[in-house]
């Protein structure tokens, strides 16, 4: 399996070293502490690591890619699925158009994972720091870390809806300003689904996503998004775009289980009414009343 | 007016009232619609039991009395509250006793339940939270 990102360097944890093993150099030599400061500033200068970008605001799905009707990744053409996983996906497909609810984790107030999270369907902030860049996801209130300090994959990771995230910033034009993160996310938890369009994912749960945040301007930026999975027949890549809002923030809890209308009984769905009755969710099953209710 | 310029009429607007359905029917995100009728849906008018801000989605509690005069309590799902109360709604919008009326995509099994849209007062105004109650 293709792994982009195998050691991840950041360019921050890099510098430091080497500026001070220059400075070390310059003491050890005999300059004076008048020469050794001009020229400890202009190693600074020359190694200093670029500044961090302002990505600060609320960030809102900017392609309307989970509307109702729901449409999905698949607007870019059909996802690359094999033989085996396009035709589980027709059948579900078929399925829910006979009426037949599909078993969506969501739905059971699972965590939507990685990369649906990256969807938005709640709006997203970002908010970076050093070692860390978090994105606060709204839907489910949730949050994933973004390890950008340099580390390596540790030799155990908990698989989690969200999965283990390493970075690296970029400074593609060279402007003295991080301009682009890329992402690896691996121990990626299931069961996930791609978005509502209900794509799905391997068994195995061995997915791998990359990322690639990029501003196009002041107010719109890009995330290229890399699906590997062994579903895949190759690598799936889909844009997911985010428009910033900066004023009249509004920030909501979103709590899943607070009411959820939905409910599983092995194979079936049903609805829960107000008075804690069961609806059956398709023609064919029986009605459900509770026997505290009789 | 000629029989030609009545078809275009007619045409349009169909075409606009099935637009406006497309844009006023909810966007969901928490769980597949398969559920719901979304072809035929029925116009409800009752009395407001509860209004349920809630997530993942707020629901109306509606008492509707048919023309039997028997009385019948529907459980109406809607949209999540992150996206409604950025458009204004509140926990206040609807009170218990208010008389509306609203569209529903009823569940398929037949039940007192659906996902509503399009939500108006009795008279068939729009309720918009941001001028605030009638």
């Amino acid at each position: 399996m293709m792994k982009l990102l195998t050691k991840p360097v950041s360019f921050l944890s890099a510098a430091k070293p080497a500026s001070a093993a220059v400075i070390a150099a310059l003491i050890i030599s005999g300059c004076s502490p008048q020469e050794t400061e001009n020229m400890q500033e202009a190693d600074m200068a020359s190694v200093s690591s670029p500044a961090y970008p302002d990505w600060h605001g609320q960030w809102h799905q900017a392609n309307q890619r989970l509307q109702w009707p729901t449409q999905g990744y698949e607007q870019d053409g059909p996802p690359p699925l094999n033989d085996e996983y396009m035709a589980r996906w027709q059948q579900v497909r078929d399925d829910q158009a006979a009426g037949i609810p599909p078993d969506e984790p969501t739905q059971r107030c699972l965590p939507q994972g990685m990369p649906r999270i990256m969807k938005a369907v709640y709006p997203l902030e970002i908010i970076i720091t050093p070692e860390i860049t978090y994105i606060y996801a709204e839907w489910n209130s949730q949050f994933r870390r973004i390890f950008t300090d340099g580390r390596d994959w540790p030799g155990y990771i908990l698989p989690s809806f969200n999965g283990y995230s390493i970075g690296e910033w970029h400074d593609e034009d060279n402007d003295g300003v991080y301009d682009a993160l890329l992402v690896e996310t691996r121990a990626i938890k299931g069961p996930r689904l791609y978005d509502g369009q209900l794509v799905p994912f391997h068994d195995n749960n061995e997915t791998v996503i990359l990322e690639e945040f990029r501003l196009l301007d002041d107010m719109n930026m890009q995330n290229t998004i890399t699906s590997i999975d062994d579903a895949l027949t190759e690598p799936w890549v889909v844009s997911q775009y985010y428009r910033r809002q900066l004023d009249d923030i509004i920030w909501a809890e979103y709590a899943c289980m607070e009411n959820n209308s939905q409910l599983k009984l092995g194979d079936e769905w049903y609805f829960i009414n107000d008075d804690g009755t069961l609806d059956p969710t398709r023609e064919g099953q029986p009605r459900l009343v509770p026997e505290v209710l009789d | 007016m000629t029989a030609r310029f009545k078809n275009c009429l007619l045409t349009f607007f169909v075409l606009a009232i099935l637009i406006t359905m497309l844009i006023t029917m909810p966007s969901y995100a928490h769980h597949s619609r398969a559920m719901f009728d979304d072809s035929n849906p029925l116009e409800l008018v009752g009395t407001v039991e509860q209004w349920q801000f809630t997530n993942p989605h707020v629901f109306i509690i509606l008492n509707v009395t048919d023309e039997n005069g028997e009385s019948k309590i529907w459980t109406l799902e809607g949209l999540g509250v992150n996206g409604l109360v950025r458009d204004g709604w509140t926990p206040e919008t609807l009170l218990p006793g208010d008389k509306i009326m609203v569209s529903v995509n009823p569940l398929f099994s037949g039940g007192s339940g659906g996902s509503y849209f399009n939500l108006r007062w009795e008279d068939g105004s729009e309720i918009n939270p941001s001028t605030g109650r009638p």
